[in-house]
């Protein structure tokens, strides 16, 4: 197709998105303003049922959280694909590669200043994902500054989690099937299956929001095993065509 | 709205338009991040920081390193 006839082609569809999308938005209320009726109530109850300062957290773990066992189970679902179309052949001799590719963007100082960081992230990912509930933040975050912190250590030289790709596995699988039974406690504890079942506690502590936290850290452990699992795997990748 | 909203909403047009001008798909990668670090800056002055941590880690860490990891896998593919 030519260049003029791509563009005839484009114009008349480009003015007709422009058009649906600016009528779509001419009905929408201002910025800041027109909360529903579901934001009002999550706002204006759900400090004092559940002891959540921060009520995103408490729609996505509590009033909504057989959602988020979806979601969770998208991510687990990618993760294991990912991991079963990458898989490398058996007996392929990939970790010699592996260490002498590692440091294949290498500068004057990076292992060590990767080595440096892994230990504040690690503490950046607990805490993010500890106070989901008081603060914004959550598992889904924590878990994905975690899954940095094992890249830091790729970077830092050492291609050790590489050949731990099954217990990235189980990890992930234990996060994602602890969630899950949190689920199935709602249903043996209280009323419905994703049922806060704890107490709320005084909101702003740390132990506050029954199930909430430990849902945060059950979703952080699985996300956080996913990345790398993902990471790992296209990683490997990379470097087996290499040499292939 | 705003000052510091419409400021950010012309940020965010400025990085789109600019990850679309660059042509390699390296740089675009990184320049992709860099985008979505605009993008989190708005949905934070539009008081969403739940989705602003989230874009965050997922636009500077997931996005730009698996696009340059599925890069890499391609080249040495075509070589």
């Amino acid at each position: 197709m030519s260049r003029r006839a791509r563009g005839l082609l484009f114009l008349p569809i480009a003015g007709a998105a422009l058009a649906g999308l600016i009528a779509a938005c001419t009905g929408l209320p201002d910025a800041g303003s027109g909360a529903s009726a579901y934001g009002h109530f999550a706002a204006s109850q759900m400090v004092d049922k559940r002891g959540t300062t921060d009520v995103v957290s408490a729609v996505t773990f509590d009033l909504r959280a057989f959602d988020t066992l979806g979601e969770e189970f998208i991510l687990f679902a990618a993760a294991a694909a990912c991991a079963l179309v990458l898989r490398v052949l058996a007996g392929r001799d990939v970790d010699a590669r592996r260490e002498q590719h590692a440091p294949a963007i290498a500068f004057a100082g990076m292992h060590a200043l990767a080595a440096w960081l892994v230990a504040p992230t690690i503490v950046l990912a607990a805490y993010i994902t500890s106070h989901g509930h008081i603060t914004p933040g959550g598992g889904f975050q924590g878990g994905v500054i975690a899954a940095t912190a094992s890249l830091l250590v790729f970077a830092a030289g050492h291609g050790a989690i590489a050949r731990s790709v099954a217990a990235l596995e189980v990890t992930e699988a234990l996060g994602a099937g602890a969630f899950a039974l949190l689920g199935v406690g709602g249903l043996v504890f209280a009323t419905a299956a994703f049922a806060n079942f704890l107490g709320p506690g005084t909101p702003g502590d740390l132990l506050s929001g029954g199930t909430i936290p430990l849902l945060n850290v059950a979703v952080g452990i699985e996300v956080a095993a996913a990345f790398t699992l993902i990471f790992v795997e296209l990683l490997e990748q990379a470097l087996v065509r290499d040499a292939g | 709205m705003t000052a510091l909203q419409v400021a950010a909403l012309l940020l965010v047009a400025a990085g789109g338009t600019a990850v679309v001008a660059v042509q390699d798909p390296r740089r675009q990668a990184l320049v992709a991040g860099v985008f979505g670090l605009c993008l989190a800056i708005l949905f934070f002055l539009f008081r969403a920081p739940d989705v602003a941590i989230s874009q965050i880690v997922v636009v500077t860490v997931g996005l730009p390193l698996m696009l340059l990891l599925a890069l890499a896998a391609l080249d040495r593919e075509d070589e």
